[in-house]
């Protein structure tokens, strides 16, 4: 259990270093109390966290908007899966294999892994849908050495959308794992 | 460390309720075919008192409008009193009420319902009070005092009690400027109303229940990991029931409010767990490969249902505690999620797909025949009254989610367009009295 008034102390020292996020994400429906409220909201980028601080730089994208893995380690990476389906494509394959080999010879260096689902069906089916998902890139990194202490698994079904949408395009983008570095040496 | 680290970068926030201009508006889409007809008099008052910018008489006919139930017919403060003209304009049933101010803070609101075509010995003008009654309230507590009566006269004219006077908890999803997702966890009256913000966060916020009428349990995603929260809705103090490594979802709060159904990872895959929340003693109710998720309480506490793939694709099982028997219950559909309990039927509600569109179907258990009540397509998220005669549920129109309802029987649909950003996961209280 986590200490309160130590979450307190974090939480007041981080409204501000915040406060000028707050000030410019402008707002409107929240009320002038809710300062607190709305400097988190503009704290936190996401897709910055999960793609910017990407390893390699700058992330590539095909045509159709997919994330195309640099095929050095370490650096964050994006796998695509097919509907309903956990099995990694051998493309995939490859670019796993590489940031196996660098985290068997970095044991202290960690990941996460961030399952995701299309927007169809129920969204706690989709949690379970992203977890299996997370599994299959950990079975894979485990076979070639990395240790379970080293990755970290979430599944956010389909809460955390990479682009909105109703079409199959669209879906495809979605179905995906996610593996992003939390430390590298 | 790296757990002041993780605060600081996912922050999340507790707050004591905050109203927000974003609010739920209802209106019916389809009603019964032979609706009640009933007149609603605007309450006669020494000195006007508004609800907002609405008054207790107008509340009440927008409920029993909205229920579907009734067609309401055009009051006349004119004839207020004349039995023969509300017969005359087709009505059944009329709501007289009265308010004065009896305090500085205190209003005084009595009622009458009359029923114009049974006489009898306390009869006035001809008609007969089928119920009557006074109350003293704040006036603050006008609003929820005007879905109380709405529940009173609804329970008079049609023999079910009322569920105006309850909350709903959802989910409210913005999408922000620089393309990443705000999630709010949302309680409102079951109306729209009084939306008022428990919690914002910058990761996800999933599967709101109610454990009992005044606290929420719910997932979040603070740190990129997900944990069961347990949040008291008015003072917004919160303690985490459940934050094991890997998957904590689906909590379900079992009827007698003593145990957590919940979904963990600990053999790998996503299971079926209880725990108890005196003692913590945590049993695992399913086993496997396959994914079991949403579980939900029978009424009697005796058995669950979920949802499972084991059998290939998602459908619904139910587990018997007495017997640890599993049984498909299922058959129809390529895809059953979500399912709850219907209270006082042997039907189940659930998320339902046959072919390629989604929709809230009704299973009766006895006979296993499915009833499909709504199929817009991405149609999710469906929960019960506590009366059980509606279904609020979730599903898309166009980039934004928005909710609707349904009567149990399908014959009548209410739709509740959000005014601003995705709502979700509708979570309808239990009776708040």
């Amino acid at each position: 259990m986590i200490n309160l008034s130590s979450i307190r102390l974090v939480l007041a020292c981080s409204v501000l270093v915040l406060v000028s996020a707050c000030h410019t994400s402008g707002d409107a429906d929240v009320a002038a109390g809710n300062a607190m409220q709305t400097g988190i909201n503009g704290s936190n980028s996401p897709y910055a966290q999960t793609y910017g601080a990407s390893q390699s730089g700058e992330i590539q994208t095909d045509s159709n908007g997919r994330v195309i893995n640099a095929m050095v380690a370490p650096s964050n990476q994006t796998y695509y899966f097919s509907f309903d389906q956990s099995g990694i494509s051998a493309d995939d394959m490859k670019a796993i294999n590489i940031q196996a080999d660098y985290l068997v010879k970095h044991r202290n260096a960690k990941i996460r892994l961030e399952g995701n689902t299309d927007a169809r069906g129920s969204r706690e089916y989709n949690v379970g849908l992203g977890w299996r998902r997370d599994q299959s890139v950990a079975r894979i990194l485990e076979q070639q050495g990395v240790s379970p202490d080293q990755i970290e698994m979430v599944s956010y079904g389909k809460e955390r959308p990479a682009a909105h949408g109703d079409a199959e395009d669209v879906w495809s983008l979605n179905r995906r794992v996610n593996l992003v570095y939390e430390t590298t040496a | 460390m790296r757990l002041l680290y993780s605060i600081c970068i996912f922050i999340f926030c507790l707050l004591s309720p905050l109203f927000v201009s974003a609010q739920l508006q209802v209106s019916l889409t389809q009603g019964v075919d032979a609706p009640w007809p009933i007149v609603v008099q605007p309450f006669s008052e020494k000195d006007p008192v508004s609800v907002g910018n609405t008054t207790v008489s107008k509340i009440i006919t927008n409920d029993l409008r909205n229920s579907g139930q009734f067609s309401l017919i055009k009051p006349d403060v004119k004839v207020a009193g004349s039995a023969a003209e509300w017969k005359r304009r087709g009505a059944n049933s009329v709501l007289l009420g009265e308010i004065s101010q009896i305090s500085r803070n205190k209003y005084q609101v009595s009622i009458k319902l009359l029923d114009l075509y049974h006489k009898s010995l306390n009869s006035e003008s001809g008609s007969n009070i089928i119920l009557q009654q006074r109350y003293t309230v704040s006036k603050s507590d006008l609003r929820h005092l005007s879905h109380i009566i709405s529940d009173e006269v609804y329970e008079k004219l049609t023999g079910v009690p009322g569920a105006f006077a309850t909350k709903l908890a959802y989910v409210l999803v913005n999408r922000t400027a620089n393309g990443s997702s705000r999630y709010q966890l949302m309680v409102a009256d079951s109306d729209g109303f009084n939306p008022q913000v428990l919690l914002t966060s910058a990761m996800p916020i999933m599967s709101p229940t109610w454990s009992d009428s005044k606290n929420l349990v719910y997932v979040s995603f603070e740190g990129h990991r997900s944990t069961i929260y347990w949040q008291n809705i008015a003072t917004g103090k919160r303690k985490i029931i459940s934050g094991a490594p890997g998957v904590n979802g689906a909590p379900a709060i079992s009827p007698d409010g003593k145990k957590l159904a919940l979904v963990l990872t600990k053999t790998g895959n996503p299971k079926i767990y209880v725990l108890d929340l005196a003692n913590r003693n945590l049993r695992r109710i399913t086993g496997g490969s396959s994914i079991d998720t949403e579980p939900s309480w029978s009424p009697d506490g005796k058995s669950l249902l979920f949802t499972s793939n084991r059998g290939g694709s998602p459908q619904i099982y139910s587990y018997t505690f007495k017997d640890e028997k599993i049984k498909r219950l299922t058959f129809d559909g390529n895809y059953n999620a979500r399912a709850s309990y219907l209270p006082h039927s042997n039907s189940i509600v659930m998320m339902h797909r046959d072919g390629k569109l989604f929709g809230i179907a009704k299973q009766n258990l006895l006979s296993g025949k499915v009833n499909i009540l709504t199929r817009s397509g991405s149609d999710e998220s469906p929960s019960v009254s506590p009366n059980g005669s509606m279904i609020v549920y979730a599903k898309q129109n166009g980039q934004s989610g928005i909710l609707s309802m349904v009567s149990a029987d399908g014959r009548v649909k209410l739709s509740l367009p959000a005014q601003a950003g995705s709502v979700q996961e509708p979570a309808w209280s239990p009776t708040l009295r």
